[in-house]
């Protein structure tokens, strides 16, 4: 397994869904270089194709593990502003971030990664009833969120 | 509309040039020591501790099935097998002392049988037998798999009841714990599936209870790696050696 290739392909899907959860930079790059040098330890076998929601996978186990770390304030806003090219980017982004973490997590993996429900449950070691209520309600409150701000 | 300003706006955010280098440098570093990270969290620590409780549970599961075989113990290894129903499911967790949540399969056939050796056909990739565990007095056997990154499933059988018995299977789950459950069938036969927070909201775990009512047999398997449907999978291929 060339760990450095898949470091290459996937550390921005590792770290943009580290970003969804724990909406730190820092805490978001913190976690891809333990995924990948958890990719490294691993002696197990990862099914070609399956590599990158089996990092999916690591990545949210890794995350909620973060965000139960007693030192952690939770819910605190994007520590760093990120630039986009235009205000609405940049409306909804925020509106998104402003979700709650398993919203989050769930809205990034089916809306940007497309990972149907069934692959979110796996990767998000829920029931996919769970899922479609998280992305139910997070569409809800993204809802609610851009009809204020507009 | 908005759904396309996410995907672009998500599109702009990347590692930084600087993170990508240092990451890039610990992997490579960690690559020519070939050195194992302890991390926070890791998943061999949270594997012994899945072990440690679940013998646990086991224990007490096979204690109080003892108690209730000895109760009568002249008749032995029979098994009595249905369909489990929704009011005993509650009721039996509602009613008992403990409060936990129990599920009731009523009899069907008096026949002796034994407990045999069962073994699934189908296994998830990477995982292989990692412990086991057996009470041949009330005919009971668990195997535990695991893979080396420290996931893990249970996977355990038995016999159990007196003839004028129901068979119960005890959760010790406390039901505001339970996320979702229902019926399940496994090869034809009843069973009965529960996806439940753990006590200290760590992990979500998925059980899976269903039977052979031919051979007599109740099935258990659960894990917090794997899904409903991979257990069910699972389940299916399970055959007698």
């Amino acid at each position: 397994m060339d760990v450095m290739a898949l470091y290459s392909q996937h550390k921005n899907m590792v770290y943009r869904l580290a970003l969804s959860y724990l909406k730190s930079r820092a805490d978001a790059e913190d976690v891809t270089q333990q995924v990948f040098l958890r990719l490294l330890e691993y002696r197990g076998k990862i099914t070609p194709g399956k590599e990158r929601s089996w990092l999916a996978a690591v990545t949210a186990n890794l995350c909620r593990d973060t965000l139960r770390s007693a030192v952690r304030r939770l819910n605190q806003p994007l520590s760093e502003e990120l630039v986009f090219q235009d205000e609405g980017q940049s409306e909804v982004f925020r509106a998104v971030m402003e979700l709650g973490e398993q919203e989050r997590a769930a809205v990034y993996l089916y809306y940007y990664e497309g990972y149907d429900t069934k692959e979110i449950a796996r990767i998000l070691k829920i029931s996919r009833t769970a899922v479609t209520t998280r992305l139910s309600r997070a569409r809800q409150h993204l809802k609610e969120k851009l009809e204020e701000i507009s | 509309m908005k759904i396309s300003k996410y995907q672009q706006a998500m599109d702009q955010v990347n590692l930084s040039s600087e993170a990508d280098e240092r990451i890039q440098a610990a992997i490579e570093a960690a690559r020519q020591e070939q050195k194992v990270i302890p991390l926070h969290g890791g998943k061999t620590k949270k594997a012994a501790f899945r072990i440690g409780r679940a013998a646990v549970i086991a224990a007490v599961l096979a204690g109080l099935l003892t108690v209730t075989a000895l109760a009568a113990a002249n008749i032995s290894r029979i098994a009595f097998w249905a369909r489990p129903t929704q009011e005993s499911l509650y009721l039996g967790g509602y009613g008992n002392i403990t409060g936990w949540l129990d599920i009731f399969f009523e009899q069907t056939t008096d026949e002796t049988l034994e407990l045999g050796v069962w073994e699934p056909g189908a296994v998830p990739e990477g995982y292989e037998k990692v412990g086991t565990f057996d009470n041949d007095e009330i005919g009971y056997h668990r195997d535990n798999w695991g893979t080396d990154a420290g996931e893990i499933f249970y996977f355990s059988y038995q016999l159990s009841h007196p003839a004028d018995s129901d068979l119960t299977i005890h959760t010790f789950l406390e039901p505001d714990l339970v996320i979702e459950d229902g019926e399940v069938t496994i090869n034809g036969s009843p069973g009965w599936y529960i996806v439940n927070n753990d006590y200290d909201d760590s992990d979500i775990w998925t059980t899976l209870y269903w039977t052979n009512p031919e051979a007599g047999i109740g099935f258990t398997i659960f894990s917090c790696d794997l899904s409903l449907d991979e257990l069910i999978t699972i389940a299916e291929s399970v055959r007698p050696q």
